[in-house]
């Protein structure tokens, strides 16, 4: 997710939200092994009534996102990012 | 930014004794590149190796010099085979597990089976010299392509390969 988030930041995030929007960042169950990942929403796609969420990185070379593993379902989503806090480099 | 900075020192703080659930943004390196070409050849490769199993003259026992050949070109034609139907089976479970998608098997339910059936044939065709078996890998493999290249919006066309063991195979219209 570089440059929006690199290793070892801290996403902080909420479990309360009210809607999912292109652009907002999950926190989610991969359902390819349960892991949990975070992403970027590129696009919800309608499915038979139910919205799927299709998850990109932003560091696209680097990410192994829906274009492997397919849109994932609401209930694979665990938050909401609210904000990246960096972590102290020199701690 | 100075605000971001002081939370980021007081989440590292609180990391030492609190425990933070970790989000992972990468795995692999995601090549993109998915083609049951090779998958196609390794089956039609098996049936070719059971032909040539069966067209390889058989010797005299008295004339070692011949039985000696026999066996030879019996025990390459043997490995091939094996090597083929274990390489069929590697490339299907590979775009299985990375390529294919919760909404292709949605529309195409009967995709599990296929894959399972690739498995079993693909073993069995190791176990006998039994073209049955390898054409009946084949003929799997063959469906699996034609729904790979539907998911990609790629219309399919069935030929018999222009090279031996003139079997049909499905080939995408590019």
């Amino acid at each position: 997710m570089v440059p929006y988030a690199r290793d070892g930041d801290f996403a902080v995030s909420t479990r309360i939200f009210f809607s999912i929007r292109t652009g907002d960042v999950l926190v989610f169950r991969s359902p390819v092994d349960g892991r949990i990942l975070i992403k970027r929403v590129k696009e919800l796609e309608q499915v038979q009534d139910v919205t799927r969420f299709f998850m990109e990185g932003d560091n696209r070379m680097r990410s192994t996102d829906s274009n492997a593993f397919g849109s994932i379902e609401r209930s694979s989503v665990i938050a909401k990012v609210i904000f990246i806090a960096r972590k102290d480099r020199n701690q | 930014m100075k605000v971001n900075n002081t939370i980021g020192k007081l989440f590292g703080a609180m990391e030492d004794k609190t425990e933070f659930d970790t989000a992972y943004a990468h795995c692999d390196y995601p090549c993109g590149i998915y083609d049951p070409h090779l998958a196609q050849l390794s089956a039609l490769t098996v049936v070719r190796m059971v032909d040539l199993m069966n067209s390889i003259p058989k010797p005299k026992p008295e004339n070692p010099s011949e039985m000696l050949d026999y066996v030879h070109d019996m025990a390459r034609a043997v490995e091939v085979k094996e090597k083929h139907a274990e390489l069929c089976k590697h490339e299907i479970r590979i775009i299985w597990g990375d390529y294919i998608k919760p909404q292709h098997v949605q529309a195409h339910p009967e995709l599990h089976e296929i894959v399972f059936n690739i498995m079993k044939f693909g073993g069995k065709a190791k176990q006998e010299p039994d073209r049955e078996a390898a054409m009946a890998l084949l003929n799997e493999v063959n469906k699996f392509a034609a729904i790979f290249w539907e998911t990609k919006g790629i219309k399919t066309h069935k030929a018999k390969s222009p090279y031996d063991p003139h079997e049909e195979v499905v080939y995408p219209d590019l």
